[in-house]
């Protein structure tokens, strides 16, 4: 026999497809070459078989077991299928196994609680480096109104923040505000550039925070879009329902302008339901997003809440921000006890109310104002009645309010454990002002969203991923569909309508921004402290503020911001949490591609154990998921044994060889193991925390090889 | 109507209130124009339905314990102010609706227990208060989150 007769081809099925390949090649390699997916961890071509991660496995015929593809060589008549429901059902349990021992943050925590998903140390970072313009684009490829929401969002990406295991939260919120403003004192706004046209049209009702963002991608993606509404000028809530004091309206505005500089049309004075009607709409326009917001302050139903003198919450912010003449008299009594009744005893101050109190039925911990704003109110005079509730409303001979409040106490413990307020026996008595602000929150006007189909509350029943309705071609976002919410979420509720609505548009599925999967440490309460070994304390820059006498003459901001040595020190306290390989990750991919769930099996995960002792790399031992590339490089290629295993099954590590720290490997070997390492256990210190591409998409994560 | 013959005439009497309210929610439920309103109003319908099969096992023979443990009151329904029934009401209206109905009930009960001449009917009533006070509650509290919002 000659040599060819020795390696003679050996035919095969693959997923139905007669083929031919040559002796000894692995089911792998066959999938391969014919341009087939098939997931690996620790295979490595320039490496031999090493068939530990198992997520490679396929079906042979006859064959009762998966079996690894990559040590599986291809016999005569072999019937292999690649893909199926049983695989991906077996590789999604091998990527879960390996979750299960994998500690690591896939986005820093920040970035994953903002519910615009900002890529915050990314902007942070750019900060850092003294380049506010590239932290202001950054910050909008996912959140439009950096200025806005930089003085009025509650921030919950701060509650996340890792800084606290160190000493306090990075003033994330103060940052975003700081490049926005900065960038604008430049004279030189960040305008994007937008998609070319479409020829598409979509109507977006409500200018408040959701239909601004909604407006802003969708033109961002080459669709003409129509603003529309029932105010003289944008900003929804923010405008009418807060303060200047808090957020200035030229600040507001300047955001509005970059968006209609973008070629976004807006039309003010005009009612959906009175000076066009949602079949209009429908008519005239490709698609319709509604961001009509919650705007119907939500009733006290007590005795003699008519009078008078009794003015709501939402009604006196309004007034007051159109700068229209208020009655308000020396004695001002708010009930409610979130940021709406804050703003509302806040402004009765500055209009001239010299005794100003708020009514809060529950105690102080579950007011729903944000705790500053809490305490700014009582710096500047305001007193806090808490635990007491009214029960009727007279108007007394001489005009004034005689209010029946009754005080509360918390009952005993109710199934879910909580304490709800009872009133006291006996506890009722009359308090004498001259107007009541009821500020207990807002309900959705049922009359806007005619037609469509509506939850119990009346807020549009729609899909709260894409915005879709119950209505072809209508989504819609932000409190309308959530109820009333912090402007963020309404953001965020804005851009996926865009792009959901961009789909439509485009004639694909629905299906709305990709959700990638993010594996996460858990919560701050929950994180290893050693995450923040190594940090000295650093304390959070302080915001500047107006003396609380001198903010009451007037409306003047009384938060002045941070100067640019203020925010390049607060930003190079960030951590920059999250992982430095999120875009490139295996695990990632797999996990996002197969559904994996991390915490589908639980036991003691490996501890926190950072070795950062390389100067150009460093190796998170807590993320390796042994897949022994490393190792068998240093092995079988580089014939060195710098990485090696250490202990047992499940108690196996990888760690550099010998005890010795990373910093003892070679520079000319380190490259090659960092570029070798599926996950992001070796990285390299100048590779930046995951960050958002540029268009404002985010990357797809399919399972590329 | 303060003198009770037997247990029986008691029960008979709660299951016909029972029955009251289950046409009553249902009747709201085919006039509500929103459907998710509708499946509230008919899920009220059932529960009360729920309510009158208890009773009608207690006179078939099972009993009705009324617990010891007090049932917590937020005295919410006492300080609102009514709401007349009518179609397209909004959810906090309907729970206003229902908490004073179940008030209504709850304080019929009690009456009826203090001025029966019969200890067993007496502690039946009450043991009947007990259920629409738990009713009430649910009602409450679920208002009490609403008003949680903000």
């Amino acid at each position: 026999m000659n040599e060819e007769t020795k390696v003679a081809n050996i035919r095969f099925t693959l997923d139905g497809q007669e083929l031919e390949v040559a002796r000894g090649t692995t089911i792998l390699e066959a999938a391969r070459a014919q341009g087939i997916f098939i997931p690996t961890f620790c295979h490595n071509q320039e490496l031999k078989p090493f068939a530990s991660c198992f997520v490679c496995v396929v079906e042979i015929a006859g064959r009762p077991n998966l079996v690894p593809s990559c040590s599986t060589a291809v016999t005569a008549g072999m019937a292999v299928t690649t893909d199926s429901e049983r695989i991906r059902r077996a590789r999604r349990t091998c990527v879960e196994l390996l979750l299960s021992d994998h500690e690591g943050d896939c986005l820093g925590p920040c970035m994953a609680t903002c519910p615009a998903g900002i890529d915050i140390p990314g902007f942070i970072k750019h900060l850092a480096e003294g380049d506010d313009r590239a932290a202001l684009e950054l910050i909008k490829v996912t959140m439009p109104l950096p200025a806005i929401l930089g003085r009025v969002c509650t921030r919950p990406c701060e509650g996340e923040c890792r800084r606290q295991l160190v000493e306090e939260s990075i003033s994330i919120c103060h940052l975003h505000r700081f490049a926005a403003d900065q960038v604008a004192a430049t004279g030189r706004e960040y305008i994007p550039t937008a998609a070319p046209a479409t020829g598409k049209r979509v109507a977006v009702v409500g200018a408040g925070p959701a239909g601004l963002s909604a407006a802003y991608y969708l033109r961002l993606l080459g669709h003409a879009c129509t603003v529309f509404d029932m105010q003289e000028k944008a900003g929804g809530m923010t405008r009418y329902g807060i303060p200047s004091y808090r957020l200035p309206r030229d600040v507001i505005q300047r955001e509005v302008d970059v968006i209609e500089r973008l070629g976004v049309e807006f039309r003010y004075n005009t009612c959906l339901g009175k000076d066009f009607s949602l079949d209009d709409l429908c008519r005239d326009y490709d698609a319709v997003f509604l961001g009509l917001g919650a705007q119907l302050a939500k009733p006290m139903r007590i005795k003699g809440e008519q009078s008078a003198g009794v003015l709501s919450g939402i009604g006196f912010l309004g007034a007051a921000s159109r700068n229209e003449s208020l009655p308000i008299g020396r004695r001002v009594m708010v009930v409610g006890g979130g940021n709406t009744a804050v703003d509302a005893a806040r402004t009765a101050l500055r209009l001239g109310a010299a005794e100003v109190s708020i009514l809060y039925r529950r105690t102080r911990a579950e007011m729903p104002a944000w705790e500053v704003e809490i305490h700014a109110a009582e710096e500047e005079g305001v007193r806090l009645d808490i635990l007491a509730a009214p029960t009727g409303v007279e108007k007394g001979p001489d005009g004034t309010l005689h209010v029946t409040c009754i005080e509360m106490e918390l009952g005993e413990p109710d199934s879910s454990g909580r304490r709800r307020p009872v009133p006291k026996p006996g506890s009722e008595h009359v308090r004498v002002v001259d107007n009541v602000i009821a500020a207990i929150g807002q309900d959705v006007d049922p009359g806007a969203c005619d037609g469509l189909a509506r939850t119990k509350w009346d807020s549009i029943d729609a899909d709260p991923h894409t915005g879709a309705t119950s209505r072809a071609k209508v989504f819609a976002g932000g409190d309308c569909v959530t109820g009333a919410d912090i402007a963020v979420t309404a953001v965020a509720a804005g851009r996926r309508a865009a792009i959901a609505i961009d789909q439509f548009l485009r004639g694909e599925a629905v299906v709305g921004d990709p959700k990638l999967y993010n594996h996460t440490m858990g919560k701050i309460q929950e994180v290893d402290p050693k995450v923040a070994a190594g940090f000295e304390r650093a304390e959070r820059a302080p915001m500047p503020e107006l003396d609380p006498q001198e903010r009451i003459r007037g409306f003047s901001e009384v938060e002045t911001g941070f100067d640019p040595e203020a925010v390049r020190a607060e930003a190079q306290r960030c951590m920059e949490c999250g992982c430095r390989d999120a875009h490139e990750c295996k695990l990632r991919s797999y996990a996002t591609a197969f559904g994996a769930d991390q915490h589908r099996f639980g036991g003691v995960k490996r501890a926190f154990e950072r070795d950062a002792s390389h100067a150009a790399v460093v190796y998170d031992a807590h993320k390796c998921i042994q897949c022994g590339n490393c190792v068998r490089i240093t092995e079988e290629i580089l014939g060195t044994s710098a990485m090696g295993f250490t202990g047992r099954g499940i108690t196996a590590r990888v760690k550099p060889a010998m005890g010795r720290p990373l910093g003892a490997v070679d520079d000319r070997q380190i490259d090659r193991l960092v570029e070798n390492c599926p996950v992001g256990a070796l990285t390299r210190k100048d590779d930046r925390v995951a960050t958002l591409e540029p268009d404002f998409k985010r990357p797809q994560f399919s399972c590329p090889e | 109507m303060s003198q009770w013959n037997s247990m029986d005439e008691v029960l008979d009497f709660a299951i016909a209130r029972e029955q009251e309210a289950v046409d009553f929610y249902s009747g709201l439920a085919a006039q509500a124009e929103v459907p998710a309103r509708q499946e509230l109003l008919a899920g009220f319908a059932e529960e009360e339905r729920g309510h009158k099969a208890k009773l009608l096992g207690v006179k078939a023979g099972g009993g009705l314990v009324r617990e010891r443990k007090k049932v917590a009151d937020l005295k919410i329904a006492d300080y609102l102010v009514a709401v007349e029934p009518r179609p397209g009401m909004s959810y906090p209206e309907i729970l206003v609706v229902a908490m004073k109905r179940e008030k209504a009930a709850f304080k019929l009960y009690t009456h009826l227990a203090g001025i029966a001449s019969d200890p067993r009917i007496a502690a039946l009533f009450l043991s009947l208060a007990q259920e629409e006070a738990k009713h009430k509650l649910r009602f409450e509290m679920e208002y009490d989150d609403y008003l949680t919002e903000d």
